[in-house]
Order: C-alpha cells, then structure tokens, then sequence
C-alpha cells in the first residue's frame, strides 16, 4: 500500500513537475513575444513616417522606369503620385534605428502585382478609406516573426485652399461687379488640371463605370503627365465623383485666380483685381513687342509650341493661392453656373501671345458635342492660330469639407 | 532522493509562474495598449475631459469605473475595447481590465461584469492615473511599490491635432456591419431622388447628424442657410443654377448693406443661371425655376 502512495505520488509530482516547465517556458515566451511585439509596432511606425515623407516630399532618386524618363515635368509631379512610390516600396530595403539597433521594413507585395493598391471612398465604403490614397502593408525584414502593419496614405499636395472672403465674377467692373462671398464654407481646389495618370487609375479601378470605361487614353506612361483631353462633360463630372469632388465651377476659378488688391481684407468695399494672375497691372507688357520664348513662362500661347517647352505641372505661375496652370496651354471646362455657355478659360496655346483673351474672366463657348472648330464660338479678336481638327480641354475638380466652427 | 528533488524541482517551477505571472500581464496590458490602441480611430471629442488632468483614481472606492472606448477600423471594420478600472479601498486593491464589446455593448455595461473574461487584466494594482495630451495617452500605475508608465500614440486620432496628418494605420481584427454609402451619379433634387447628408435650419440648428463622409460622389451645399457649420448638404453631382436644381450659394456679405437670410423669392443669398428666377421651394430651400 505505501508503496502504491509513492508511485501515484511519484506521478503526480512528474506530472506537475512537467506542467509547471512547460507553463514557465511559455509564460517567459509569451513575455518575450509581447516585448517584441511592443518593439515591432513602434518599429513599423517609425517606417511608415518615412514612407509619408518619401511620400509628401518625393526626391528624385527614388524614381524608376517611365518615371526616370520624364521630361519638361516639374518634381511635384513626383509628389503623392502612386507610381513613384511604389518604385520607393518595390526598392525593397526600409532602414528603421530602434534603440540603437537597424531594422529594415519591406512592403509587401499585394494581389494586384505591385506595392500598393488605390484606393477611393466612391469604390470601398469601409469607413476608414479616404477620398482617395493609397494602401500598403509594411513588414519586418529582419525578426524571425514577420509582423506585418497596413497604412493607407492621403495627398497633401494636390489641393489649394480658397480662403473665406468677398469675391467677384468675371473681370472688374467699376459699377455693378457681380459679387459673392464664401464665409463659412471651406472650399478645395485641385491645383493642377486631371492627368491622364489620374485617369488612368480611374479607368482601371472603376471597372462599373461606363463613364470611365469609355475614355480613351494614352497607354504609354510617358504621355500619363499630361492635362487629360478628348473628355466629354459626363465622364469629367464622373471623374470628379469618383475622387467625391465637384467639377470646377466658373466663379470659384475666378476667385481662385484674381489677385485681390487687398489680401488682408476679406470683406473689401471694392473687389478691385486686374486681368492677370501674378500682377494688379491692368496692362501686360509684353503685348506690344516681338514675340520672346521667355513670354512662355507666363503666358504659354500659340507662338510658344516649338519655340519653347511645356512644361508639365509647371509651378512657376501659380494664383494668390497656389493654383497652377491658369494662363495659356490647355483650355480648361469650367461648370459656369451663371452663363452656362460661356464654359471654357479662352487663354490657351490655340490664341497668339497678342490676344487680349490671354485674360482672367474671358471665357469661349463650348457647344459640349465635339472638339473639333465648329463646336466653338470664335470672336474675331481672339487672334486664333491656326485651326486643330481636335482642341485640347482639360479639367480639374473641386469640393468643400466640413470643418468644426 | 529522486522524489525530493524531482518535488523541489517542481515547487520551483510553480513558484516561477506565480511570480512571473505579472510580468507577462503587464507586458500583455502594456502590448495590447501601445499595439491596438495606436490605431484607434477615437475623435478628440471622445475623451472624457477627466482625462486633462493626471492624478491617481480614488473615487468610487472598490467600484468598477470605464475610463475610455477604444474604437478601431481594421481591414473588414469596427471594433470596440474598453478600458475599465477597480479602484482599490482599503485593503482590496484595484484592477485594469481591457475588455472586448460585443457590437451593441457599451463599456458602462461591463462595469458589474465581474466575472467578463478580459483581453488582458492586471491585478494587485495600488494606484492608477490616466492623462490624455494630443496625440498622447499617457497611462502611470503602480504594483507591488514599482510604477510603471506607458506613453500611447494615438495615431490615428481625428481632430485638429491629427497624431500623423494624412495617415491611417490599419490593424485586423473581427467585422462588424458597414455602412453603406450614400447617393448614386444619376441623384437630382429636382428629381427628389438626391440624399440630403446634413440638415441645417435657418436658426443654425443641426436637425440631423452630419454623415457627408459618407456620400459616394462627394457632396455640394445649399443656399439655405448661413451657419458656421455650413448650410444644409447633398450627396451627388452639383447641378446648381440649372432649372429645377438647387440655386447656388452666393453669401450673406456680398452687398454693403446688412442682409439677414430668409428663404424668400429673389433671395440675393444665391443665384441661378441667366433667365432663371431664385425661389423658395416647399422644403424652404432655394431653388432655381
């Protein structure tokens, strides 16, 4: 009989002994995998901080393939832009310090064959997707437990902000200046006209859309810098939804682009402004002299093609509040909510450098059913150069965010 | 002999868990907090304004007290945790629990729910101090006379102090429902097919809540009235100015003289497109006819 107490005690303590190992070995474990996991997280942050400045602050080096090969494009082009950063992701190699040691993050390559995926509200209705930005997940490279973080990443660049104050329509006007104010209201604007790039993501993503599925674009990346063209008022209105924007109206544009002779006051008795984005001068002086390729810089008219490049994303001249592209080049489609038919900016690369149409608030009528010359009213002082079978109209979107009083 | 040593051997090992078992719970607390919580997708408005100010909890005494929601959006949706807290009395001490909600609990629900098996807990705990400064949760507490703090990024907090502007971090835990998106391309007020997102009246009272973050097409606001939070919005395409469609907002201060607004006909609060007429519409907006 003792001797049975001795073996059924001599099992239970081997039992117990066994269990109490074991129950050590994965408490101490279990201690060492929250410590890593604690360690990895910030780790992963600190990566994802320098994938959103890469991201926001774009340096050239990091470009690749059509990227590389771009030319007469300003840098921005690279800012927030999808496809350089994935060239950033696909680099591979991420170097994070942590407590004095170098850990290196990868991106994970996703479903769709690339670093990171596009995502917009339009297309996913989970509530964290933005109106637009990209998805990625990054990854530890060098810990034996891969742990891995999701992020998705905003713009910050493409949009100027139009500040709360009085306004006016079209060009001054001593007595009777159409005005409007936008207190209380916080108005966006797109500060380069839609590219192809950005049509491109559209057309691939939003497979649903007959908008998008209709478009036409260039299939060489290299031609995806330039203002998107050949769209009819639908399919821009289609984009403009797809993004949660609203195509850009005449009025905002004007506002946008005049230069108020009073910045600091936004509630002037007079909204005096000129005709020109970067001057109060009603008179440009370089109309009454020969044509000079150094015109182009701000003004980029008829004469220019050939004579001096285009320069695409081009912030050279920008309006009072950082809006791009607003004199010469393209003609741009505005939504005009007041003279519906006069939609579209006249100042264009069709005009010579002599037009006075080279001028805020002057704007062409557009039938909005083709593109070739018949489908526009041509006054006959806007000095048109030459005739296209295919005038280029681009068009860029707007919208208005709430925003706590 | 055996039998000795195989029985200190033993005794050894448990005596190892019991006094580690804290460590891998501070660990699990402090892992949890810094790993999940980073994502939470709590508005700055969410914090209880107990949280300006860090001085040790000691009231109610022995009571369960909530002392923040954590709400996260993760690849498929929302979840929630709460993160409750005995106060210790007398010679009970306290307790920090982190508790999963069921998708229509609240945390206060949780608080007589002894027995709620928690994501982690942490026991023994003679006092406990939280403090939230933009974009940091700072959380102090004290075990066994050593004090331990943990400093939270809240990366993912909304507000005008946003932790890291433009991102958001993702994590992967269960799905809840989610909600759909408002207004389709073909929407038009004058259609009444348009879905209005938020509902501002004429004495700038929110009569509904603002849920545009949801419109799938964007939004675009009425000229119905002139409210610092904004008019009353629509989801969908802006047609302003055209027939039937809303009119456009013009503003309250584009004339010299003082012009209050009133949903009257020829409102100079909005316009429309050449030929067509301001007018107050049954729904006393402004519309263009």
């Amino acid at each position: 009989m003792p001797r049975l107490f001795k073996i059924i005690g001599l099992i239970s303590i081997l039992i117990l002994s066994t269990f109490g190992g074991i129950s050590y070995y994965f408490y101490q474990e279990q201690a060492k995998n929250f410590r890593y996991h604690r360690d990895a997280y910030q780790i992963l942050m600190k990566g994802v901080v320098k994938v959103r400045d890469i991201w926001q602050e774009a340096p050239a080096q990091f470009a690749c393939g059509h990227l590389k090969k771009l030319v007469d494009v300003d840098l921005i082009y690279f800012k927030n832009n999808p496809e350089y950063l994935d060239c950033f992701l696909s680099k591979g190699k991420i170097l994070v310090r942590h407590q004095g040691r170098n850990f290196y993050l990868r991106a994970k390559k996703l479903s769709n064959g690339r670093y990171l995926q596009v995502v917009a509200r339009s297309l996913d209705p989970r509530p964290f997707i933005p109106l637009y930005g990209v998805y990625f997940e990054l990854m530890i490279d060098s810990e034996p437990r891969q742990l891995s973080l999701s992020f998705i990443l905003e713009p910050n660049e493409l949009e100027v902000e139009l500040p709360q104050r009085l306004y006016a329509y079209g060009e001054f006007r001593e007595r009777d200046d159409w005005r409007f104010d936008t207190f209380n209201r916080n108005i966006l604007i797109d500060k380069f006209l839609v590219s192809y790039r950005d049509i491109a993501e559209w057309v691939y993503l939003d497979k649903k859309s007959a908008f998008a599925q209709k478009v036409s674009f260039p299939t060489s990346k290299l031609e995806w810098v330039k203002p998107a063209s050949g769209l009819s008022v639908e399919q821009m209105q289609a984009f403009c939804a797809f993004r949660g924007k609203q195509l850009m109206p005449a009025h905002l544009f004007d506002a946008a682009t005049f230069v108020p002779v009073d910045i600091e006051e936004s509630r002037p008795q007079k909204v005096v402004r000129g005709p020109y984005p970067w001057t109060y001068q009603r008179k440009l002086q370089f109309t009454d002299r020969p044509f000079d390729p150094q015109f182009c810089q701000q003004i980029y008219s008829a004469e220019c093609i050939g004579q001096a490049a285009y320069e695409f994303f081009d912030t050279r001249q920008t309006s009072w509040i950082g809006m791009a592209q607003i004199l010469g080049g393209y003609f741009e489609y505005l939504v005009n909510p007041l003279f519906p038919a006069q939609n579209i900016k006249a100042s264009s690369f069709y005009l010579s450098y002599q037009s006075t149409w080279h001028q805020l608030g002057k704007r062409l009528s557009w039938d909005e059913l083709g593109f070739g010359y018949a489908h526009f009213e041509w006054p006959n002082d806007t000095l048109l150069q030459g005739e296209y079978s295919k005038y280029k109209i681009g068009f860029r979107c707007m919208r208005e965010v709430q925003r706590d009083p | 002999m055996i039998l000795r040593a195989l029985f200190l051997l033993s005794a050894f090992f448990l005596f190892a868990c019991r006094a580690n078992k804290t460590i891998p719970l501070v660990d699990a607390l402090e892992t949890r907090l810094l790993s999940t919580y980073q994502m939470t997708w709590l508005q700055k408005d969410d914090l209880p304004d107990s949280l300006s100010k860090s001085t040790p909890l000691s009231r109610p005494p022995a009571a369960w007290v909530s002392l923040i929601e954590f709400r996260r959006w993760n690849r498929g949706g929302e979840s929630r945790d709460c993160l409750i807290y005995r106060v210790p009395y007398k010679q009970k001490l306290g307790a920090i629990k982190l508790v999963e909600l069921a998708a229509n609990d609240s945390c206060s629900q949780l608080l007589d729910a002894e027995g709620m098996m928690p994501i982690a807990i942490l026991e023994q705990v003679e006092s406990f101090s939280i403090a939230f400064k933009s974009p940091n949760l700072f959380l102090q507490w004290t075990v066994a006379n050593t004090s331990h703090k943990v400093e939270i990024p809240l990366y993912n907090i909304q507000g005008p102090q946003t932790s890291i502007k433009g991102l958001t971090v993702l994590t992967d835990h269960p799905t809840y429902a989610i909600p759909k998106l408002l207004g389709a391309l073909t929407d038009r007020y004058g259609d009444q097919t348009a879905t209005i997102c938020h509902r501002v009246d004429e004495n700038c009272i929110s009569l509904s809540e603002n849920s545009c973050s949801r419109c799938r097409y964007g939004w675009y606001s009425l000229a119905n009235t002139h409210c610092p939070q904004g008019a009353t919005k629509i989801c969908g395409i802006n047609r302003c100015g055209s027939a039937g469609e809303p009119a456009c907002p013009r503003g309250l201060e584009h004339r010299t003289y003082k012009l209050d607004y009133a949903c009257i006909d020829d409102s100079p609060a909005a316009f429309c497109q050449q030929g067509l007429r301001v007018v107050c519409d049954g729904q006393k907006n402004l519309i263009c006819q």
